[in-house]
Protein backbone atom coordinates (compact mmCIF):
# COMPACT_ATOMS: atom_id res chain seq x y z
CA UNK A 1 0.00 0.00 0.00
CA UNK A 2 2.81 2.40 0.93
CA UNK A 3 4.58 1.96 -2.43
CA UNK A 4 1.34 2.50 -4.35
CA UNK A 5 0.72 5.70 -2.40
CA UNK A 6 4.32 6.77 -3.05
CA UNK A 7 3.89 6.14 -6.80
CA UNK A 8 0.72 8.24 -6.85
CA UNK A 9 2.43 10.92 -4.77
CA UNK A 10 5.34 11.16 -7.23
CA UNK A 11 2.88 11.31 -10.15
CA UNK A 12 1.00 14.14 -8.50
CA UNK A 13 4.29 15.96 -7.79
CA UNK A 14 5.32 15.72 -11.44
CA UNK A 15 1.98 17.08 -12.67
CA UNK A 16 2.01 19.87 -10.07
CA UNK A 17 5.58 20.92 -10.82
CA UNK A 18 5.02 20.71 -14.58
CA UNK A 19 2.16 23.16 -14.21
CA UNK A 20 4.04 25.47 -11.84
CA UNK A 21 7.39 25.62 -13.62
CA UNK A 22 5.97 26.96 -16.89
CA UNK A 23 3.46 29.38 -15.35
CA UNK A 24 5.81 32.19 -14.17
CA UNK A 25 7.36 32.29 -17.63
CA UNK A 26 3.96 32.51 -19.30
CA UNK A 27 2.81 35.18 -16.86
CA UNK A 28 5.98 37.21 -17.41
CA UNK A 29 5.70 36.83 -21.21
CA UNK A 30 1.95 37.24 -21.73
CA UNK A 31 1.23 39.46 -18.75
CA UNK A 32 2.88 42.59 -20.09
CA UNK A 33 1.45 44.53 -23.02
CA UNK A 34 3.47 44.62 -26.22
CA UNK A 35 5.00 47.92 -27.32
CA UNK A 36 2.12 48.61 -29.73
CA UNK A 37 -0.68 47.72 -27.29
CA UNK A 38 -0.51 50.78 -25.06
CA UNK A 39 -1.02 50.54 -21.29
CA UNK A 40 -3.54 47.68 -21.35
CA UNK A 41 -3.03 44.07 -22.33
CA UNK A 42 -4.46 42.99 -25.68
CA UNK A 43 -7.42 40.59 -25.89
CA UNK A 44 -5.26 37.89 -27.47
CA UNK A 45 -2.86 37.89 -24.54
CA UNK A 46 -5.71 37.82 -22.02
CA UNK A 47 -7.33 34.93 -23.87
CA UNK A 48 -4.04 33.01 -23.80
CA UNK A 49 -3.69 33.68 -20.07
CA UNK A 50 -7.26 32.45 -19.65
CA UNK A 51 -6.24 29.11 -21.16
CA UNK A 52 -3.20 28.96 -18.87
CA UNK A 53 -5.44 29.74 -15.89
CA UNK A 54 -7.92 26.98 -16.76
CA UNK A 55 -5.17 24.37 -17.06
CA UNK A 56 -3.62 25.61 -13.81
CA UNK A 57 -6.95 25.17 -12.01
CA UNK A 58 -7.81 21.81 -13.57
CA UNK A 59 -4.38 20.14 -13.41
CA UNK A 60 -1.83 21.84 -11.15
CA UNK A 61 -4.15 22.70 -8.25
CA UNK A 62 -5.72 19.22 -7.81
CA UNK A 63 -2.23 17.73 -8.21
CA UNK A 64 -0.98 19.94 -5.38
CA UNK A 65 -3.83 18.85 -3.10
CA UNK A 66 -3.20 15.17 -3.89
CA UNK A 67 0.54 15.66 -3.32
CA UNK A 68 -0.14 17.07 0.15
CA UNK A 69 -2.72 14.45 1.13
CA UNK A 70 -0.61 11.47 0.06
CA UNK A 71 2.61 12.98 1.37
CA UNK A 72 1.16 13.57 4.83
CA UNK A 73 -0.22 10.01 4.88
CA UNK A 74 3.22 8.59 4.03
CA UNK A 75 4.94 10.79 6.60
CA UNK A 76 2.67 9.51 9.37
CA UNK A 77 2.55 5.89 8.16
CA UNK A 78 6.33 5.53 7.92
CA UNK A 79 7.12 7.73 10.91
CA UNK A 80 9.12 10.25 8.90
CA UNK A 81 7.92 13.29 10.85
CA UNK A 82 10.78 13.14 13.36
CA UNK A 83 13.48 13.25 10.67
CA UNK A 84 15.11 16.65 9.92
CA UNK A 85 15.26 16.05 6.16
CA UNK A 86 11.45 15.85 6.03
CA UNK A 87 11.07 19.00 8.12
CA UNK A 88 13.34 20.79 5.64
CA UNK A 89 11.37 19.37 2.72
CA UNK A 90 8.06 20.41 4.33
CA UNK A 91 9.31 23.97 4.79
CA UNK A 92 10.20 24.17 1.08
CA UNK A 93 6.92 22.60 -0.02
CA UNK A 94 4.97 25.07 2.14
CA UNK A 95 6.83 27.83 0.30
CA UNK A 96 6.04 26.24 -3.07
CA UNK A 97 2.39 25.96 -2.08
CA UNK A 98 2.28 29.63 -1.14
CA UNK A 99 3.85 30.46 -4.52
CA UNK A 100 1.20 28.29 -6.18
CA UNK A 101 -1.45 30.45 -4.55
CA UNK A 102 0.27 33.68 -5.58
CA UNK A 103 0.53 32.53 -9.21
CA UNK A 104 -3.14 31.50 -9.15
CA UNK A 105 -4.09 34.95 -7.90
CA UNK A 106 -1.96 36.64 -10.52
CA UNK A 107 -3.57 34.57 -13.29
CA UNK A 108 -7.02 35.54 -12.06
CA UNK A 109 -6.12 39.22 -11.81
CA UNK A 110 -4.47 39.28 -15.24
CA UNK A 111 -7.53 37.72 -16.89
CA UNK A 112 -10.06 39.98 -15.16
CA UNK A 113 -8.24 43.31 -14.91
CA UNK A 114 -6.98 44.63 -18.26
CA UNK A 115 -4.91 47.33 -16.54
CA UNK A 116 -2.91 44.89 -14.39
CA UNK A 117 0.52 43.87 -15.63
CA UNK A 118 2.62 40.96 -14.45
CA UNK A 119 4.95 41.84 -11.57
CA UNK A 120 8.63 41.84 -12.48
CA UNK A 121 9.54 39.04 -10.03
CA UNK A 122 7.67 36.51 -12.20
CA UNK A 123 10.67 36.51 -14.53
CA UNK A 124 12.66 34.71 -11.84
CA UNK A 125 9.89 32.41 -10.66
CA UNK A 126 10.80 29.46 -12.86
CA UNK A 127 14.47 29.49 -11.82
CA UNK A 128 13.49 29.71 -8.15
CA UNK A 129 11.19 26.72 -8.63
CA UNK A 130 13.90 24.65 -10.29
CA UNK A 131 16.29 25.36 -7.41
CA UNK A 132 13.64 24.34 -4.86
CA UNK A 133 12.92 21.13 -6.76
CA UNK A 134 16.65 20.29 -6.80
CA UNK A 135 16.98 20.85 -3.04
CA UNK A 136 13.86 18.78 -2.31
CA UNK A 137 15.15 15.95 -4.50
CA UNK A 138 18.46 15.91 -2.62
CA UNK A 139 16.67 15.87 0.74
CA UNK A 140 14.30 13.06 -0.28
CA UNK A 141 16.87 10.79 -1.92
CA UNK A 142 19.89 11.36 0.31
CA UNK A 143 17.89 11.90 3.53
CA UNK A 144 20.83 13.69 5.16
CA UNK A 145 21.18 13.94 8.93
CA UNK A 146 20.92 17.74 9.22
CA UNK B 1 -22.99 32.09 4.70
CA UNK B 2 -26.06 30.80 2.86
CA UNK B 3 -24.89 31.03 -0.75
CA UNK B 4 -24.94 27.93 -2.95
CA UNK B 5 -21.71 25.94 -2.83
CA UNK B 6 -20.80 26.79 -6.43
CA UNK B 7 -20.98 30.50 -5.69
CA UNK B 8 -18.81 30.00 -2.64
CA UNK B 9 -16.19 28.12 -4.64
CA UNK B 10 -16.10 30.89 -7.25
CA UNK B 11 -15.57 33.66 -4.71
CA UNK B 12 -11.93 33.87 -3.53
CA UNK B 13 -12.70 35.44 -0.15
CA UNK B 14 -15.60 33.04 0.49
CA UNK B 15 -13.20 30.15 -0.19
CA UNK B 16 -10.70 31.68 2.22
CA UNK B 17 -13.34 32.09 4.92
CA UNK B 18 -14.36 28.44 4.65
CA UNK B 19 -10.70 27.42 4.74
CA UNK B 20 -10.38 29.52 7.89
CA UNK B 21 -13.29 27.68 9.51
CA UNK B 22 -11.70 24.33 8.59
CA UNK B 23 -8.22 25.33 9.79
CA UNK B 24 -9.55 26.87 12.99
CA UNK B 25 -11.64 23.83 13.78
CA UNK B 26 -8.79 21.38 13.22
CA UNK B 27 -6.47 23.52 15.35
CA UNK B 28 -8.95 23.47 18.23
CA UNK B 29 -9.45 19.71 17.87
CA UNK B 30 -5.70 19.16 17.77
CA UNK B 31 -4.75 21.37 20.71
CA UNK B 32 -7.92 20.98 22.76
CA UNK B 33 -8.70 17.30 22.27
CA UNK B 34 -5.91 15.28 20.66
CA UNK B 35 -2.97 16.72 22.61
CA UNK B 36 -4.66 16.33 26.05
CA UNK B 37 -5.67 12.77 25.10
CA UNK B 38 -2.04 12.05 24.27
CA UNK B 39 -0.45 13.78 27.29
CA UNK B 40 -2.96 12.97 30.00
CA UNK B 41 -4.56 9.68 28.95
CA UNK B 42 -1.60 8.30 26.92
CA UNK B 43 -3.60 8.00 23.68
CA UNK B 44 -1.16 9.19 20.97
CA UNK B 45 -3.22 7.86 18.06
CA UNK B 46 -5.45 10.95 18.10
CA UNK B 47 -2.52 13.32 17.45
CA UNK B 48 -1.39 10.97 14.69
CA UNK B 49 -4.84 11.44 13.15
CA UNK B 50 -5.43 15.14 13.81
CA UNK B 51 -1.88 16.28 13.11
CA UNK B 52 -1.89 15.53 9.37
CA UNK B 53 -5.49 16.71 9.00
CA UNK B 54 -4.57 20.04 10.58
CA UNK B 55 -1.42 20.17 8.46
CA UNK B 56 -3.54 19.82 5.32
CA UNK B 57 -6.00 22.43 6.58
CA UNK B 58 -3.15 24.86 7.33
CA UNK B 59 -1.66 24.36 3.88
CA UNK B 60 -5.06 24.91 2.24
CA UNK B 61 -5.56 28.12 4.21
CA UNK B 62 -2.09 29.36 3.26
CA UNK B 63 -2.60 28.65 -0.45
CA UNK B 64 -6.03 30.31 -0.52
CA UNK B 65 -4.68 33.32 1.42
CA UNK B 66 -1.87 33.70 -1.13
CA UNK B 67 -4.37 33.32 -3.98
CA UNK B 68 -6.84 35.83 -2.55
CA UNK B 69 -4.25 38.41 -1.50
CA UNK B 70 -2.32 38.22 -4.78
CA UNK B 71 -5.47 38.37 -6.89
CA UNK B 72 -6.89 41.39 -5.06
CA UNK B 73 -3.65 43.26 -4.32
CA UNK B 74 -3.88 43.19 -0.52
CA UNK B 75 -1.35 45.19 1.47
CA UNK B 76 1.22 43.37 3.59
CA UNK B 77 -0.48 44.31 6.87
CA UNK B 78 -3.71 42.58 5.86
CA UNK B 79 -1.79 39.55 4.61
CA UNK B 80 0.26 39.36 7.81
CA UNK B 81 -2.80 39.67 10.01
CA UNK B 82 -4.77 37.00 8.14
CA UNK B 83 -1.75 34.69 8.23
CA UNK B 84 -0.93 35.24 11.91
CA UNK B 85 -4.44 34.41 13.15
CA UNK B 86 -4.19 30.83 11.92
CA UNK B 87 -1.63 30.08 14.64
CA UNK B 88 -3.98 31.21 17.42
CA UNK B 89 -6.89 29.05 18.69
CA UNK B 90 -10.14 30.62 17.46
CA UNK B 91 -8.04 33.19 15.58
CA UNK B 92 -9.53 32.49 12.16
CA UNK B 93 -13.04 32.76 13.63
CA UNK B 94 -12.27 36.14 15.19
CA UNK B 95 -10.76 37.28 11.87
CA UNK B 96 -13.86 36.28 9.90
CA UNK B 97 -15.49 39.69 10.38
CA UNK B 98 -12.43 41.31 8.78
CA UNK B 99 -12.68 38.95 5.79
CA UNK B 100 -16.40 39.63 5.52
CA UNK B 101 -15.66 43.39 5.28
CA UNK B 102 -13.02 42.60 2.62
CA UNK B 103 -15.58 40.59 0.70
CA UNK B 104 -17.95 43.57 0.64
CA UNK B 105 -15.11 46.01 -0.14
CA UNK B 106 -12.47 44.07 -2.11
CA UNK B 107 -9.61 46.58 -1.96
Amino acid sequence: MYLWVKALHVTAVIVWMAGMVVTPLLIAWLGRPAADEGAEMGKGRRAALGIVRRHYLVLATPAMLITWALGLWMAVEAGWMRYPWLIGKLALVVGLSALHGVLSGQLRRLTTDAAHVAPSWTRYGTMALVICIAIISVLVILKPDL
Amino acid sequence: MNEPLVEVLRNPIARLRWAGYFEGTTLILLLGVAVPLKRIWDMPEWTSLMGPIHGFAFMLYLVLLADTASGAGWNWRDVGRTFAVCFVPFGTFFNDAFLRRKELNPR
